[in-house]
């Protein structure tokens, strides 16, 4: 028997359930001291989790500086094999 | 991505023909009926047109200010590091390049490509950065995009009006799966709007079934290929040396080594029936997640389900590993250049790699972040021998042969040429100096960066909208894939961390000194 009504009903509960999950649930979670903690653990570092490419990291700029001033760094250590000294 | 081919009229817009079987070999399309070109014209006139505004809005000091960042430069090299003072000069002289080179970097267009931001309790706060309302640049976003792909549906001979209409109800999808994973608990343990977008297209298409309307703009390929030409440009090899060799043997060796094995053992000792699905999960295990996911998917023309279900898997993953991968370093004191180079080379995405690097700490965040971005360079090549090997060695050809020169050629995905061309041209530009180097950086940051991620979200998007259910119950109904995955990531961290040893303990104790130097 073909019920209409099925999938519509199913959509609405699904959405239901989302907007209890994200608007309620979620907002208390971040509450929780350890989630808290991780979550202005990485704000104070400047770190997106969700940075799925190098380039949508925004911090991403300055560790590479950082990085490229020590493997340049004056006298070359950082590219001498411990069997060359 | 595709299901299997039903039809042979040549008309390679519809997803459901993209997978050629010998018997369905014909004679190629028009080119403006195929999407890979159409996607590198896209593509072209994006870079293009984001190259002009970066480059005809350069600051008038220019001169100046690449002056000053030479004499910034060199006040670097001439640092005493026996000075007791070296640390505290070398930072700030770093923040002073980093000032100039902000200064020299023109994206004029970059606050008109947004998305949806961060909230925690009021979705509305997602709408707004620094206590602005984001709503105008996000109509221009849309519009852009409207413009631009509706002008492709015209060069392809398509209905525009259908296309615009259905691209209003994909965008706003695209839109809510932005705001979904905006939300501030579930963007701080990774879970991408990736996720989001292919969920919300499933809970449609599996309940009231995609409408007609929505589906004439559920272009997954062509979102896709589209948005791999623009993430060649993020793709610069100048960058492979960023950590010294160390950094090239943890990630340009270890990754390829890693994923050859995985897609052997799910070949030989698995038996995964399709090898489509076993190449995307080793790719996007071993690589970089989501990114090598759809580059290789794209490459190797895998089903729409094998690609959501190898980015599902890899987001699910990434969250364990994130969480567990810091606490092991910690409590073994294996130190924070090890570690972080063996976070970075085995955690899928550079955001989850830094967020679990900075657990250790910021010598291994920076480790970390720096031995994933070399690893997201290899992209390109993977997706180039993907396909390489996909036509000349996987796809039969007409009569059970191996196929002709000219066949390979017919079958290749030719945006993967535009996809690494893009990334030799940008390679280049990158190594002209700093002036090159913010070109780059305008271009990328201001533009593409942005255009690519609606890009991949739209394809998300659409891949749900035409998924089923059934197709992932089967997929997963032996367990296959998550054993495949399970299998290679447990290689890659054992390999990986071997690997880190080895160049930062053994051969190059004095790059982990330098590294661990404040």
């Amino acid at each position: 028997m073909i019920r209409p009504w099925r999938g519509t009903t199913q959509l609405s509960i699904a959405m239901i359930i989302i907007v209890g999950v994200w608007l309620f649930l979620l907002p208390r979670i971040s509450d929780i001291p350890s989630v808290r903690a991780r979550i202005d653990s990485n704000r104070g570092a400047g770190i997106n989790p969700t940075a799925v490419f190098y380039t949508d990291h925004p911090g991403m700029a300055d560790i590479e500086r950082s990085v490229q001033s020590r493997v340049e760094s004056p006298g070359g250590w950082f590219w001498k094999p411990s069997l060359w000294q | 991505m595709s299901t299997p081919p039903n039809t042979t009229d040549g008309n390679e817009n519809n997803d459901d023909e993209l997978r050629l079987r010998s018997s369905d070999y014909v004679q190629p399309p028009a080119w403006y009926h195929v999407d890979d070109f159409v996607s590198m014209g896209l593509g072209a006139l994006i870079i293009v047109v984001a190259a002009a505004a970066s480059f005809f809005t350069r600051p008038a000091d220019l001169a100046d200010l690449m002056e000053a960042h030479q004499a910034v430069k060199s006040q670097l090299m001439l640092l005493e590091p026996s000075a007791e003072t070296f640390s505290a000069d070398r930072k700030q002289i770093l923040k002073q390049q980093a000032d100039i080179e902000g200064q020299m970097t023109s994206m004029p267009l970059k606050s008109w490509l947004v998305r949806p931001g961060e909230w925690k309790g009021d979705p509305r706060s997602a709408f707004s950065k620094n206590d602005k309302s984001i709503v105008p640049p996000l109509v221009a976003t849309f519009a852009v995009m409207l413009v631009l792909f509706t002008m492709t549906t015209v060069v392809q001979k398509q209905s525009a009006i259908k296309f615009a209409l259905g691209f209003c109800g994909v965008f706003s999808l695209a839109l809510l799966s932005y705001v979904l994973a905006g939300q501030e608990v579930v963007k701080h343990y990774n879970l991408e709007y990736a996720l989001w977008a292919v969920l919300l297209g499933l809970l449609i298409s599996n309940t009231i079934g995609t409408p007609k309307w929505l589906s004439a703009a559920t272009r997954t390929e062509f979102y896709i290929k589209t948005g791999l030409v623009l993430l060649g440009a993020e793709v610069l090899f100048n960058k492979l040396l960023a950590l010294g060799l160390p950094g090239v043997f943890v990630s340009w060796v270890v990754t390829p080594i890693v994923l050859v094995s995985t897609y052997v053992f799910g070949q030989y000792v698995l038996k995964i029936p399709s090898k489509s699905l076993n190449l995307v999960i080793s790719a996007d295990m071993s690589v970089c997640g989501v990114s090598a996911a759809v580059a290789t998917a794209a490459a190797c023309k895998a089903k729409k389900e094998e690609l959501s279900l190898a980015i599902g898997l890899s987001l699910i993953f990434t969250v364990i590993m994130m969480v567990v991968q810091p606490f092991i370093v910690r409590a073994s004191g294996m130190g924070e250049v090890i570690g972080g180079a063996w976070i970075g080379g085995t955690i899928d995405s550079t955001g989850a790699v830094a967020a679990a690097g900075e657990l250790v700490g910021s010598t291994a965040k920076d480790v970390a972040a720096t031995v994933k971005m070399i690893q997201n360079i290899l992209i390109g090549v993977v997706a180039f021998a993907v396909a390489v090997y996909w036509v000349s060695f996987v796809e039969p050809s007409v009569d059970g042969q191996r196929p002709r020169l000219i066949e390979i050629w017919h079958r290749f995905p030719k945006f993967t040429l535009g996809f690494l061309g893009v990334s030799l041209v940008m390679s280049f530009l990158q190594s002209q100096g700093i002036e090159g180097k913010t070109l780059v950086s305008g271009i990328v940051d201001g533009t593409t960066k942005s255009v690519r991620e609606w890009l991949f979200c739209l394809a998300f998007v659409s891949i749900g909208l035409e998924s089923n259910f059934r197709e992932y119950r089967k997929m997963l109904a032996s367990g296959k894939p998550v054993i495949l995955y399970l299998c290679g990531q447990t290689l890659n961290l054992v390999l990986s961390f071997l690997m880190a040893w080895l160049m930062f303990e053994v051969v190059f104790p004095n790059a982990a000194n330098e590294l661990m130097s404040k």
